[in-house]
């Protein structure tokens, strides 16, 4: 296989996998935009149909968007190692099977957990839905598990390979044996980095999908309620962070190019990776906050974790972001302004995630949560997710910005920010998440939220339209 | 006043949303004319030498705040004065049930209990959330909360628990 037929190829398929996820990105969203409106008070769902909204909503937006950024990932490391297209489609074929089934679940077995399952919810709705949707749902779960497995162990292994375990970990620069000339690219730190946490929390969220299972089988079965509520928390909170961090890994890969500057890997920033390991690994004990029962040590380790992870992340990737493109002399296409305009919903979604954790008696389950959350994942990482799909569109068929794709990004981003702005603001003033009917005297923010969901709907679509039209201009790739 | 922790947090959202899209603003728009690298590099190191040292401190400080004002028994126990006066609360879809709707002033132990599901247990003042714990089958939470203001207090169900999920509530009285 010569190189540039291999570059072509996985360009080809980053390419199309960014089409569909972005497509099911903006339908599953869709879903959520209406339960808002619901919540709003513009429509009226009944309950069970608005919270299988938010389940498809939720696992569906972020699930696309996972999928969309890993494959992207993907294609931003392919210029340094070699990685399997083959495991790739593989990887991105169960997704379609998580797809199917997930919309069976929620909308014919009328499932309705929200993602978390949380033990014993899935075999215990009060009659809300059958038992073969709760497990179903868990074998949605199951194939997300098994494919973000294959892609990120064929990341660890690919990069491996060419580099060195240590050395793709980022040890070796700290300890010295690579220099920032021999040690390879951020991209592949990052990414190894990344993959190898996803790895462990996917082991994790495993557990807890077989355990649910067996009970559905074996109803004696005993499962510990504190501990698998521990795992599922642990795979939860771990694999929306690699998210983030595999948009990291992206930017640091392309962000450079725009600047022209090179951003390399040093022993800062390998000692921040790994930093960040550990803090994201630790700081899933915030989700267990409430839980009075759980050991006082672990509660202390999550809120520690927690503001520990804010220093690799800012110290090192949104200052050295900054440092990069301050007089670098550069043009703002609309591609770097997304991951630029990304890095900030990373910032200012991370602040609020780290009050969260640091006082969470007060926040804990209010609308505070999809507050901060919606800020790093609706105008964080889907901004990288666009930019990179806007910078393979420019890069290989030669495009330009047009005045939509400028209109596309900003009315995306105020609407963006209206939406998380309610949901905090709601959450301070005491309103529970996940609330069908919102609790008496609170409608008013999901009202407000209403507005600038449809705005992030216009700009959603949008994009997605240009998209699609800047694909058309990418050469035929021929060789696929 | 219980809600302090709440508007101190609003607050600094709103100036930390501002002052981080300021700094991507002043900088985002600073690019432009192009210097060298080296000289950016070095005003930028130094920068974030003292943004680490900076961010240091409030951390520290922010989690000794927040340390010292958690919630859980082993820690407020040492605070308490007096004999508690204990509620059992035991929590199903979608109700909560409470050996007590009536509570005296001062201290009071809710030990939180679920029977199916897991379930939240919040307590709201006037429309402000002033405490929580979760409700989790075979676990007892003990939530110790110093009641000062007598009146009616609601209960709002903080863990999702299925389809009536967002009725599931209670009320009891300080007296
Ligand atoms: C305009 C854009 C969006 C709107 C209006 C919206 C709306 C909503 C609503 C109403 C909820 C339920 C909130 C509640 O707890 O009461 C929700 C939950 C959620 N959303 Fe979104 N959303 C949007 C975009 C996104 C995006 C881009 C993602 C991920 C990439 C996302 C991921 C989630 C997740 C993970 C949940 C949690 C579901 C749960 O509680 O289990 N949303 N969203
Ligand atoms: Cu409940």
């Amino acid at each position: 296989m010569t190189d540039s037929f291999y570059q072509r190829r996985t360009a080809g398929i980053a390419l199309g996998i960014g089409a569909i996820t972005i497509v099911l990105y903006g339908a599953t969203l869709f879903f959520g935009v209406i339960a808002r409106t619901s919540q709003g008070g513009f429509i009226e769902l009944r309950p069970d149909v608005l919270y299988e909204f938010v389940t498809l909503h939720s696992v569906g937006v972020a699930g696309s968007l996972m999928t969309g950024v890993t494959a992207l990932m993907w294609y931003a490391l392919s210029k340094h190692v070699r990685l399997s297209m083959n495991l790739m489609l593989i990887m991105f074929g169960i997704i379609g099977a998580a797809v199917v089934s997930l919309l069976v679940c929620t909308l014919m077995g009328y499932y309705g957990s929200g993602w978390t399952y949380l033990y014993p919810l899935p075999f215990k709705s009060a009659g809300a839905w059958d038992e073969w949707a709760g497990a179903l749902y868990l074998l949605v779960i199951m194939c997300v598990i098994i494919a973000m497995f294959i892609a990120w162990c064929d990341v660890v292994v690919s990069c491996s390979r060419k580099y060195g375990f240590a050395s793709s970990m980022g040890w070796n620069l700290i300890w010295g044996n690579d220099t920032p000339d021999t040690a390879p690219p951020p991209v592949v730190i990052i990414s190894t980095i990344t993959a190898l946490c996803g790895i462990m929390a996917l082991f994790s969220g495993s557990i807890t999908v077989v355990q649910q299972l067996i009970y559905w089988a074996n109803p004696s079965y005993y499962i510990d309620y504190l501990f698998i509520k521990n795992l599922i928390y642990y795979f939860g909170h771990i694999l929306m962070n690699m998210v983030m961090y595999m948009c990291a890994a992206i930017v640091y890969e392309l962000l450079p190019r725009y600047a022209g500057r090179p951003w390399k890997s040093n022993k800062i920033v390998a000692i921040s990776w790994n930093t960040a390991f550990i803090a994201v690994t630790l700081a899933y004990l915030h989700h267990l906050l409430q839980d009075f029962v759980q050991p006082l040590a672990f509660q202390v380790i999550g809120v520690f974790g927690s503001y520990m992870a804010a220093f690799p992340a800012t110290v090192v990737t949104i200052i050295g972001s900054l440092i990069l493109v301050y007089r670098s002399g550069m043009k703002w296409s609309v591609a770097p302004l997304y991951f630029f305009l990304g890095l900030m919903g990373w910032a200012i979604g991370g602040f609020a995630a780290v009050m969260d954790a640091g006082f969470n008696q007060q926040f804990h389950n209010t609308m505070f949560v999809p507050g901060h959350f919606h800020t790093y994942l609706l105008a964080g990482a889907s901004f990288v997710f666009v930019g990179a799909l806007y910078h393979l569109t420019e890069e290989l068929g030669g495009c330009t910005d047009t005045f939509e794709d400028r209109v596309g990004l900003w009315t995306w981003l105020i609407g963006a920010y209206g939406v998380t702005a309610m949901f905090m603001y709601s959450g301070i003033f005491g309103t529970p998440r996940r609330y069908a009917v919102q609790m008496p005297g609170t409608e008013v923010y999901s009202t407000i939220a209403v507005y600038f969901a449809w705005i992030v709907v216009f700009g959603v679509t949008m994009v997605i339209a240009r998209y699609l039209t800047r694909l058309q201009r990418v050469k035929p790739l021929r060789g696929w | 006043m219980s809600h302090t922790i709440q508007i101190l947090v609003g607050v600094s959202i709103l100036v930390s949303t501002v002052v981080i899209a300021a700094i991507f603003w002043w900088v985002g728009s600073r690019t432009q004319p192009q210097q060298d690298y080296k000289s950016v590099t070095e005003r930028g190191y130094r920068l974030r030498r003292e943004y680490f040292w900076g961010l240091l401190i409030v951390s520290i400080l922010l989690f000794g705040v927040g340390i010292y004002s958690f919630p859980y028994p082993q820690i407020v126990e040492s605070r308490v004065t007096g004999k508690p006066f204990v509620v059992k609360v035991m929590s199903s879809q979608f109700m909560f049930d409470m050996s007590e709707t009536e509570v005296p002033r001062g201290w009071v132990r809710f030990d939180v209990m679920a029977n199916d599901v897991n379930h939240g247990f919040g307590i709201y003042k006037d429309g402000w959330l002033i405490a929580q714990t979760q409700a989790m089958p075979d676990y007892v939470n003990r939530l110790y909360v110093n009641f000062t203001e007598p009146g009616k207090y609601e209960v709002w169900c903080l863990e999702y628990c299925g389809l009536a999920h967002h009725i599931m509530m209670t009320e009891f009285e300080v007296k």
